[in-house]
């Protein structure tokens, strides 16, 4: 190998060192994986913080949701469910941290009363409508 | 001295609110014209006693008078001056000052204004105007008096204002929102009005529509301008959290939107009267509904005000007083009128009702998600209902409102043929599918969402523009085809794509922003979403009223430079607090945001750092601007200049012309009757 | 004139308004951010964590069987600790109980710092040192106290400073009631 050559690979070296711009910054929740980082976005949205009560994990930066973010972050990586990751929390702080209510027979109302009123809404406008119609075709 | 003049003011305020809620009412049923015509004087007063009143509060603001109790705790006199401003209404009792003054901007309106109405129901409107103002007024005076004093001994400097308020976002914020909130209390006042005369015609809409849609509009704007500042100021990037309070302003956002759509009806085919009666006044119920919830402390919520239980009470006594009175009036007058559907299953009728009963349910579910825990707490089970719930449900009426609203607009009232419109309907939901499958496809990832909601906004979006070819398709040429629309047109078709662009918006931003949280020291560097963002130095200053840490991050795009971003770390010097400052770089495809975490070395040269690439986000407030401003410009439409020109008799043949010629092609212009329709 | 389906519906609408308001009467003044415990009647929280003073000292959850014990969640950091801390003093004398420091989230020099200068009147204190033996009992701020029986269970759980008159009017009715065996 000649020297120039050496001289070449060098400068290359070090122009692709200095184009990289020092070092890259690391996640504070580092997933190899997109799916579980997009399911650690969806819990963290999803669960509310006891602390600073308005807030969910994912904006809080109290204490108590770093805490609690980093057991999201741990769980998800030893490979829990999301059931499991939410059903930890709500036995520690109750229903309340989950800011979706479960679908269950306790919160069916919940889920279902405002759908029970479109529809009884609709069909109490259509009733009227059919009922009432007076429309004379031309 | 000023603060013993603004008291002064109020009381005398509270004084004329009474005057006008008694003597002008009482002189229409004992047919005293001399008790009838005080109205207008009164109500003149009844502003100008508030407005003194307020520029006290803001004189003591300005000159730092720390004698006065709600001075001394939200200023300081490190505050700078623009900040004072705005720290007038920063808390409780000057909010609800300025929310008291705006009402009786309104009244002064309507007082100025009714030249043209019978002076008997001119009249009564302000006197109802008076009663609501007076009940304003003494929860003002008698629990949250701005001008309560701390001598003697005050203190030597204020507590300062909240960080989060020192900001330009909320100079504007309030006044709007307030403007929006009160100003539905005008289309409660002419429905309570006509609800006494028990006479409701279309001259009654035709009358109450320029005020919902002024009221409408200011909530439109005041509600994305507060969207936008907590986007920017609160520092996690969110531009709607489903926050109680943000329901709370909602609420009556969306009745309002049904009332605007109804008015329409009411207003062209002189029918459904009964049901915009009471949408009128379910509206400003809701925002009574809202301001209790907001200021009596039983809500949890980021912007509730300080929990005082006089208050809530207050409230609570005077939204069932106002709102049972409206509604038992309601039940006795109102509940007997029948209403016949004289209108086929193809019109501009069928539709708008549709939108009434999907607007409605909308209101409902925001309503229910909003106080459900509430209601669950008092039988003692706690439970959250937060955004994840109102976004699985929201969408159903939201769908179906945008399929309705592509179509609606081209109709005739009372009936139209649909063979004419089966093939270019049929057309432009195919263009709209294929070019919504081609933008999901250029923007690499399938999301069912996105692909619904631009099918919807284009759906929406190309039938606006039909519409417009249709009702210009006889002028030549684009100037005179847009000069031969008429301001309620063009107003009604700029909301209508304001709503295209904000759907557009959220379902990309929900879709496609990339949020990630780093741990970065200076010289470390980061590539999220074709961006390069580099920490690059770290430094301190000192400002008028804070201290603050800045992190300077340079950001490129492949080799060359964009900009350097400088989100801040704040400390508050009077108060100790610590904000977040997040820097953002807006283009109309996507934003720049970076909010600072907590430094996580001694020496602050690491730090937790959220980088957001928020995609379109800026739709969503451009979208609820064009909707602010077409309300605007349908207000500016000559069909309510007119109007005063005319006496009753005419426009109630006008009514009767309209309810006649419903059947006739929508395509004419020779009515300007599309005004929100 | 009025139908029967007519006055019906009034007399529905206006019941249902009036409910809500009733409903929204009771509502205000009542405190919304605090969150009841999900311990009540159950066992405490299976844990094993070292004690703040000797660190080879481990304390289980099985260390509370056999006496009544009141767990006080404090930290170094937490402003109304420094308030609440001199009550202890007084509640310690009583002898049926046991008292429990749990260190919450906390460095250790300044934990013992505090001690050293508000005084111990801890029989114990577990050293929480990540705040995860603070989340098992579902801790959300300091202080908290934790009323234990001795089967080990949880029977209450105070959000806050525990005032004298808190002890008086709670605490010690509830003491009393675990002593008469309930």
């Amino acid at each position: 190998m000649n020297k120039s050559f050496l001289t070449k690979i060098f400068f290359l070296t070090v122009l692709l060192l200095l184009s990289t711009v020092g070092f890259a910054a690391i996640d504070i929740y580092d997933f190899d994986d997109s799916e579980l980082a997009a399911r650690f976005q969806k819990l963290t949205y999803e669960l509310r913080c006891p602390k600073c009560q308005n807030q969910n994990l994912a904006d809080s930066n109290s204490t108590l949701s770093l805490d609690l973010k980093q057991i999201v972050y741990e769980k998800l990586k030893a490979g829990e469910s999301d059931r499991q990751i939410l059903d930890f929390m709500k036995q520690r702080y109750g229903e309340f941290i989950l800011f979706k209510p479960e679908m269950s027979q306790s919160n069916a109302f919940l889920w279902a009363g405002p759908v029970i009123f479109l529809v009884l809404f609709l069909i109490f406008f259509l009733r009227w409508y059919l009922n009432n119609r007076e429309v004379n075709d031309e | 001295m000023h603060a013993e003049f603004g008291n002064y003011l109020l009381v005398f305020a509270f004084v004329i609110s009474i005057s006008l809620s008694v003597f002008p009412l009482l002189g229409t049923f004992t047919k005293q014209m001399s008790l009838v015509y005080t109205a207008k004087p009164l109500a003149i007063l009844f502003f100008v006693s508030l407005f003194g009143s307020f520029v006290c509060l803001a004189y003591a603001f300005f000159i730092d008078d720390f004698t006065i109790a709600y001075v001394a705790q939200h200023s300081n006199s490190l505050l700078p001056d623009r900040y004072k401003i705005s720290a007038v209404w920063g808390a409780h009792e000057g909010s609800f000052l300025l929310w008291v003054l705006i009402f009786s901007g309104w009244t002064l309106a309507v007082a100025l204004t009714g030249k043209n109405l019978p002076k008997l129901s001119h009249s009564r409107i302000l006197s109802v105007l008076g009663i609501i103002g007076c009940g304003f007024v003494s929860f003002l005076l008698f629990t949250s008096n701005p001008f309560e004093r701390t001598l003697p001994f005050y203190p030597v400097d204020g507590a300062d204002l909240n960080p989060l308020l020192q900001d330009f976002g909320l100079i504007i914020h309030p006044p709007l929102l307030y403007m929006g909130y009160v100003g539905f209390a005008v289309s409660f006042a002419f429905a309570i009005t006509a609800l006494i005369e028990g006479e409701w015609n279309a001259t009654w809409a035709r009358w109450t529509r320029p005020w919902t849609i002024a009221a409408w509009s200011s909530l439109t704007l005041g509600i994305m301008l507060g969207s936008w500042w907590a986007y920017y100021e609160l520092g996690w990037g969110g531009w709607w959290m489903w926050d109680p309070s943000e329901n709370a302003s909602f609420m009556p956002w969306l009745s309002g939107t049904a009332l605007m759509h109804s008015l329409a009806v009411t207003d062209k085919r002189n029918s459904f009267k009964g049901w915009t009666l009471g949408l009128s006044l379910a509206t400003f119920s809701l925002s009574l509904l809202g301001t209790f919830l907001i200021r009596s402390g039983v809500l949890t919520s980021v912007h509730a005000f300080a929990n005082d239980p006089t208050r809530g009470r207050f409230i609570l006594f005077f939204l069932a007083f106002v709102v049972g009175s409206a509604l038992i009036l309601f039940l006795f007058r109102a509940s007997k009128v029948k209403t016949k559907a004289n209108f086929s299953e193809f019109s501009k009728d069928m539709f708008l009702l549709l939108n009434n009963v999907l607007f409605i349910s909308a209101t409902f579910i925001v309503l229910f998600g909003t106080l459900y825990p509430l209601f669950a707490d008092a039988m003692g089970k706690k439970i959250s209902v937060g955004a994840p719930y109102f976004n699985s449900i929201f969408p159903i009426p939201l769908v179906a409102i945008f399929m309705l609203l592509g179509v609606g607009p081209l109709l005739n009232w009372k009936k139209h043929d649909f063979s004419k419109l089966k093939i270019p309907l049929l057309k432009i939901a195919a263009i709209s599918v294929v070019l919504s499958l081609f933008s999901t496809w250029l923007l690499d990832r399938f999301y069912l969402w996105v692909f619904v909601g631009l099918a919807l906004s284009l759906w929406v979006g190309l039938n606006s523009f039909y519409n417009l070819t249709l009702l210009t398709k006889y002028k030549k040429g684009l100037s005179a085809k847009l000069a031969s629309l008429n301001r309620a047109t063009i107003g009604m078709t700029l909301a209508h794509i304001g709503v295209v662009v904000l759907l557009a918006g959220v379902v990309l931003t929900s879709y496609y922003s990339v949020e990630r949280d780093l741990r970065m020291a200076v010289g470390e560097s980061q590539e999220i979403a074709g961006y390069n963002f580099k920490m690059k130095a770290v430094e301190n200053v000192q400002m008028e009223n804070y201290r603050a840490t800045i992190v300077s991050f340079d950001i490129y795009q492949g080799d060359s430079m964009l900009l350097t971003l400088k989100p801040e770390k704040r400390f508050y010097l009077a108060g100790g607090q610590m904000m977040t400052e997040a820097d953002i770089d807006a283009t109309l495809s996507r934003d720049l945001y970076i909010a600072l975490g907590e430094p996580l070395d001694n020496q602050g040269q690491v730090w937790s750092v959220r980088i957001y690439v928020k995609a379109f986000i800026r739709l969503i407030w451009l979208g609820a601007i064009f909707m602010g401003f077409g309300g605007i410009i349908s207000l500016l439409d000559k069909r309510y200049r007119k109007l005063q020109a005319k006496d009753n008799q005419a426009k109630y043949n006008q009514a009767k012309y309209n309810q006649a010629k419903g059947n006739q092609s929508s395509d004419s212009q020779t009515q300007p009757d599309m005004a929100i329709s | 004139m009025k139908s029967n389906s007519q006055v019906l519906k009034s007399v529905i609408s206006l019941s249902v308004f009036v409910v809500f308001v009733v409903i929204f009467y009771f509502l205000i003044g009542q405190d919304k951010t605090e969150l009841p415990s999900q311990l009540i009647d159950r066992p405490a929280p299976v844990f094993k964590v070292s004690d703040l003073l000797q660190e080879d000292l481990i304390h289980t959850q099985e260390d509370f069987k056999g006496k009544i014990t009141l767990l006080n969640v404090w930290a170094s950091w937490c402003p109304s600790c420094y308030s609440e801390h001199p009550f202890w003093k007084n509640y310690a004398e009583n002898k049926d109980i046991v008292l429990v420091g749990l260190n919450y989230r906390d460095k250790k020099q300044k934990a013992l710092k505090f001690l050293r200068e508000q005084g111990n009147y801890y029989d114990w204190n577990l050293f929480d040192q990540n705040g995860r033996l603070g989340i098992e009992f579902g801790v959300y701020g300091a202080p908290e106290t934790f009323l234990i029986d001795p089967k080990g269970k949880v029977r209450y759980r105070h959000v806050g400073v525990v005032s004298p008159e808190v002890y008086q009017n709670i605490f010690l009715p509830l003491i009393d009631k675990i002593k008469k065996g309930f």
